[in-house]
């Protein structure tokens, strides 16, 4: 059995910001991580720790300010700092897919949910017509469970709730048939019944499509239902990395156990096993 | 700036003696109702409470569970008098805060006091952490300055503090500013909005065993809203979820947790991601997987993972 190409492989990353002083303050001190095709790996950390960050540098998009010191960005075994800007948005909303943590501030609030969804779709796929465009968006609307795509494409942001916009977000990046989605803090800004059910739809769009996902978060909950391998992040440095199981059974690192000790309230039963 | 920067030990969890249930109540709803104008063509009313009661007794913890929409921010508001009712009463203490004014009604409001959700927005930035504390004080004639060191004590920050502005503080810092504050005029009720939900999971933990704490400490009563129902649980006596505005279900909160009753609690808890990679499945619905045992199956052969792999539309589809 031959070894797959890692879809995503970061070596000895660092970034850093330069304050108006000139003074140099390094953020990120040298992260390694690989992410294969179809595989889950989250990054788990406290804010603060570089793993927004991490996943903002594999896209081109540190803020302004910041920037990329050291280290090598690998998708698909193509460096990332040698793309120019047009290759970096064939990248994005192409090859890698993306869903943030606030889908109303992800979406343009003066334009129709199903024209941006249309416009991811065009973006990456300049030869469709117009009409061919907008009925791929639909499709991808219903893929991710929304109803009368059709019709309801044509309703504002503003008139979905917060869980259609994030359906939304994750047919945008979808779109294009991407072999890697990062998720960062997709359900945080959610309820939990529609944190549920934005999890369904990120894993059937991942069965669909095959896509490998690196789900940035702190809830630990998910984590355990969803991950493959984890990272875990502290003070821009990967503390410790192993499988969903090394890490809640076995975990090394000091602060990987006190993180799983800040658990709150597991429920003991399922609930769903409870008959009313 | 992290709390938990000195210290990577592992977190203890305080845990709560019961409250007796015949100690007497501090805070009464009956039958409260806050309908608003509606708007949109049919301009039909909303009722944001629609006929909530509750109680509170002394030293215990209520735990108000209910997600964005479901009324709880507004029936909090109209504790507080932020909204008039449309319907029913409000007994805070004994008293009927819309009967009273002037005087009366502020000397009420000091035994009340709250506690946010976002320690970012609920402290003024521009004040020191000295002035944040006292303005309570000052407000009623009480400043001592060594009554607001004091309180910051009590909630585990020293006296270097005192000069320094919300920015220089984490979110964890930040709220058990805004605890010595809810504290600085000796509240007998404390109405707490979801006040560890902006924080990280371990800061989560230390705000949660602060708060056990000082309510031991000070036999103070806490209102406790919140989305989040493993925090609830751990923390309150008795649980109250409520949805679309109405109370579905009350009860000691094990029993709400391992025997939930009403049909929304069920969904609710069944939605909370368990932190157990074996167990596995409840998030989605799904069935219980096996327990895989400490060698523990390939991760991604279990539950949510393993659909998108064998392309079977096993658990994930029926539950969507």
């Amino acid at each position: 059995m031959s070894i797959p190409t890692p879809l995503l492989e970061v070596r000895d990353l660092r970034i850093a910001t330069t304050a108006p002083d000139g003074s140099v303050r390094e953020l990120v001190h040298g992260v390694s991580l690989t992410v294969h095709p179809g595989e889950v790996l989250c990054l788990v950390g406290e804010s603060g720790s570089g793993k927004s960050l991490t996943m903002l540098a594999v896209l081109g998009l540190l803020p302004p300010g910041v920037e990329v010191t050291g280290g090598q960005i690998l998708v698909d075994g193509i460096d990332v700092a040698g793309l120019d800007d047009n290759e970096l948005r064939v990248l994005r909303g192409g090859r890698v897919g993306m869903v943030f943590q606030d889908p109303m501030t992800a979406l343009n609030p003066v334009k129709r949910v199903g024209n941006q969804v249309a416009r991811a779709v065009k973006a990456h796929q300049p030869t469709l017509s117009t009409a061919e465009t907008r009925v791929r968006a639909a499709e991808l609307l219903e893929q991710v469970g929304v109803r009368d795509a059709a019709e309801r494409a044509r309703a504002y942001p503003h008139q979905w709730s917060g869980g259609m916009r994030q359906r939304a977000v994750i047919a945008m990046a979808i779109a294009n048939n991407p072999g890697l989605l990062i998720a960062d803090e997709p359900t945080t800004a959610l309820d939990v019944t529609v944190q549920a059910q934005i999890m369904r739809v990120l894993a059937e769009a991942r069965r669909d499509t095959g896509a490998a996902l690196v789900m940035i978060t702190h809830d630990l909950g998910l984590v355990a239902q969803v991950a493959d391998r984890i990272c875990i992040m502290r003070s821009g440095e990967i503390v410790e990395e192993g499988s969903v199981w090394d890490i809640f059974d076995r975990p090394d690192h000091p602060y990987t156990r006190m993180l799983l000790s800040s658990i709150l309230g597991v429920p003991t039963t399922n609930p769903e096993g409870v008959s009313a | 700036m992290s709390d938990t920067a000195t210290s990577t030990g592992p977190i203890e969890h305080l845990t709560r003696t019961p409250v007796a249930t015949d100690a007497p109540v501090v805070l009464e709803v009956a039958d409260l109702a806050v309908t608003f104008r509606g708007s949109g063509r049919r301009r039909e009313p909303v009722r944001a409470v629609d006929g909530v009661s509750l109680t509170l007794h002394r030293g215990e913890t209520l735990g108000l569970v209910g997600e964005s929409g479901s009324g709880k921010s507004t029936l909090v508001r109209t504790l507080f008098g932020l909204n008039a009712p449309t319907r029913g009463s409000i007994r805070i203490l004994d008293q009927d805060p819309n009967a009273l004014n002037g005087r009366d009604l502020r000397r009420l409001r000091n035994r009340m006091q709250m506690v946010f959700q976002d320690p970012y927005s609920s402290l003024n930035p521009r004040l020191t952490t000295h002035d944040i504390v006292a303005e309570p004080l000052r407000l009623m004639g009480r400043y001592d300055r060594g009554r607001v060191i004091q309180l910051l004590a009590d909630v585990g920050l020293g006296e270097d503090v005192l000069g320094r502005r919300p920015a220089q503080f984490s979110g964890g810092q930040r709220q058990r500013i805004g605890i010595a504050r809810a504290l600085a005029l000796n509240p007998e009720i404390l109405v707490l909005d979801e006040p560890v939900s902006a924080l990280d999971v371990s800061v989560q933990a230390q705000v949660i065993n602060l708060l056990i704490r000082l309510q031991e400490q000070h036999g103070l009563s806490y209102l406790f809203i919140a989305h989040d129902l493993s925090v609830v649980r751990h923390l309150s006596d008795r649980i109250a979820v409520m949805r679309a505005g109405q109370i579905v279900e009350t009860g000691p909160a094990e029993r709400v947790f391992h025997r939930p009753e009403d049909a929304y609690t069920r969904e609710l808890l069944a939605a909370i991601p368990i932190p157990d990679p074996h167990r596995r499945g409840a998030l989605t619905g799904a069935i219980p997987t096996p327990n895989p045992g400490t060698a523990g199956p390939r991760p991604g052969t279990l539950g949510l993972a393993d659909s998108r792999r064998d392309g079977s539309t096993g658990p994930l589809s029926s539950a969507a």
